[in-house]
């Protein structure tokens, strides 16, 4: 037996922000893994949200399907920044970043010591083909399974594995130092 | 498994959990992004309800304005459209509020610093403005000709013997309302203060009849800052408009 599935009005501001607060958290998570930036992850988050601010009257959200459709948007939001970002994530990996997240929970180090850590994985990440890293950002930083990112991405989970082995490859040549064409596998 | 993909690579940073400030921070972010995006609606939808009454105009009421069309256009002008030719189906290429100067002044400046179907360059040596009026709603279109009756083989009409005077009119009834910008930094200016101002401005300049309204709900009371104001030459009424999202669906 399953439950029924409830649609989402979110034409109402109330359900709205409720539905704000039940994915906001790992829509930035998700955004912050993708971009390297708390500040840009939170601007892709708002960009999601106004995404669904657009189209509350085309898409029929339910409970089921809000979690699936917003991490496509917001995958497809982060792509836009990520690689407007990534020309500069080399140098900005090396250096403090100018974010200004205060708060008393978390410090300031410790969130630009994230900072510095995911943009230096961004670093080799960007070394991938983009549908790689589109798979990648799904099964790793989103931790959803195969067969969700294949949905997501519109592919057959065939091809979901396929680029993350190759993904996969791609990583351990540049850890060894393999100067072989970046991309250049098919 | 990100162990296993990254086995290369340093491990990810922590999941962060929320704080109430990164809520607060991210809810308005969200906020400001609907609030703008709704306001661009807005704007583009009275634009284009400016630019879908020009259509109608020219296609469809040509033919009547050539031969019944009323010899005074008392009303005051809401829009001056500029096109890149002397022809009906030309796209017109920038819809401008007139600013109560000579409506080919007006296209010239935009031919200059804008462009019109173009870059910006000098333009052309003589622009023809010609009168139309939809639903008692008149629009200046202005096309470059250098030829006698342009107008007149448009199926439109020559600028009324009133105009200079109602678009002085209304360029005055506009300063006098004045433009506000609340979001942008500008001084909040309450509804109750610029309706008493609309209202005086109303009755000095002469127009009689008209109205002050709240627009839809974005004026939640007295206070709210007025953020901009739309004249509807079919109801006479002047609707303000606050910074707010218009539960009631739009303008």
């Amino acid at each position: 037996m399953r439950w029924p599935d409830e649609p989402i009005d979110l034409s109402d501001r109330a359900t709205f922000e409720r539905v704000v607060r039940a994915h906001g958290e790992r829509l930035r998570q998700f955004c912050f893994r993708r971009l390297g930036s708390w500040e840009a992850a939170e601007d892709a988050v708002a960009a999601t949200f106004l995404q669904a601010w657009r189209h509350r009257k085309r898409v029929q959200l339910t409970q089921r399907t809000a979690p699936r459709w917003l991490l496509t948007v917001a995958l497809n939001e982060s792509r836009g920044s990520y690689r407007r970002d990534r020309r500069s994530a080399a140098a900005e990996a090396r250096q403090p970043s100018s974010v200004e997240p205060v708060d008393h929970a978390t410090s300031i180090e410790e969130r630009l010591d994230d900072e510095r850590r995911m943009q230096a994985i961004l670093v080799e990440v960007a070394k991938l083909r983009p549908e790689e890293q589109d798979v990648l950002a799904l099964v790793v930083f989103a931790e959803q399974s195969y067969e969700d990112a294949a949905e997501i991405l519109g592919v057959p989970i065939g091809t979901v594995r396929s680029r993350l082995a190759r993904a996969r490859q791609r990583l351990a040549a540049a850890e060894r130092g393999d100067t072989g064409q970046p991309g250049g596998a098919r | 498994m990100s162990e296993q993909l990254f086995g290369g690579l340093p491990p990810l940073p922590p999941a962060r959990p929320m704080t109430e400030d990164d809520w607060a921070r991210l809810e308005a972010r969200i906020d400001v992004a609907i609030e703008t995006h709704e306001r661009s609606r807005r704007r583009r939808l009275v634009l284009a309800t400016a630019a879908a009454l020009l259509v109608l105009a020219v296609a469809v009421a040509a033919t009547w304005w050539h031969s019944t069309r009323p010899t005074a256009g008392s009303a005051s002008v809401v829009s001056v459209a500029c096109a890149s030719a002397a022809s009906t189906t030309a796209p017109v290429t920038a819809m401008l509020a007139s600013d109560g100067s000579d409506p080919r002044s007006q296209c010239e400046r935009e031919w200059r610093t804008v462009g019109v179907g173009g870059a910006p360059g000098p333009p052309p040596a003589q622009l023809v403005a010609c009168s139309h009026e939809v639903d008692e709603t008149p629009v200046v279109l202005v096309v470059p000709d250098a030829t006698a009756g342009t107008c007149a083989r448009l199926g439109l009409a020559e600028l009324p013997a009133d105009f200079a005077d109602s678009n002085e009119r209304f360029a005055a009834l506009r300063e006098a309302i004045g433009t506000f910008d609340p979001q942008g930094g500008g001084p909040c200016v309450p509804y109750r203060d610029v309706r008493r101002t609309t209202e005086d401005a109303l009755e000095r300049l002469g127009y009689d009849g008209w109205e002050v309204a709240r627009g839809g709900a974005t004026i939640v009371d007295d206070s709210t800052c007025v953020d901009y104001w739309v004249a509807d030459r079919v109801q006479h009424v002047v609707f303000l408009y606050g910074p707010g999202i218009d539960a009631t669906g739009g303008p």
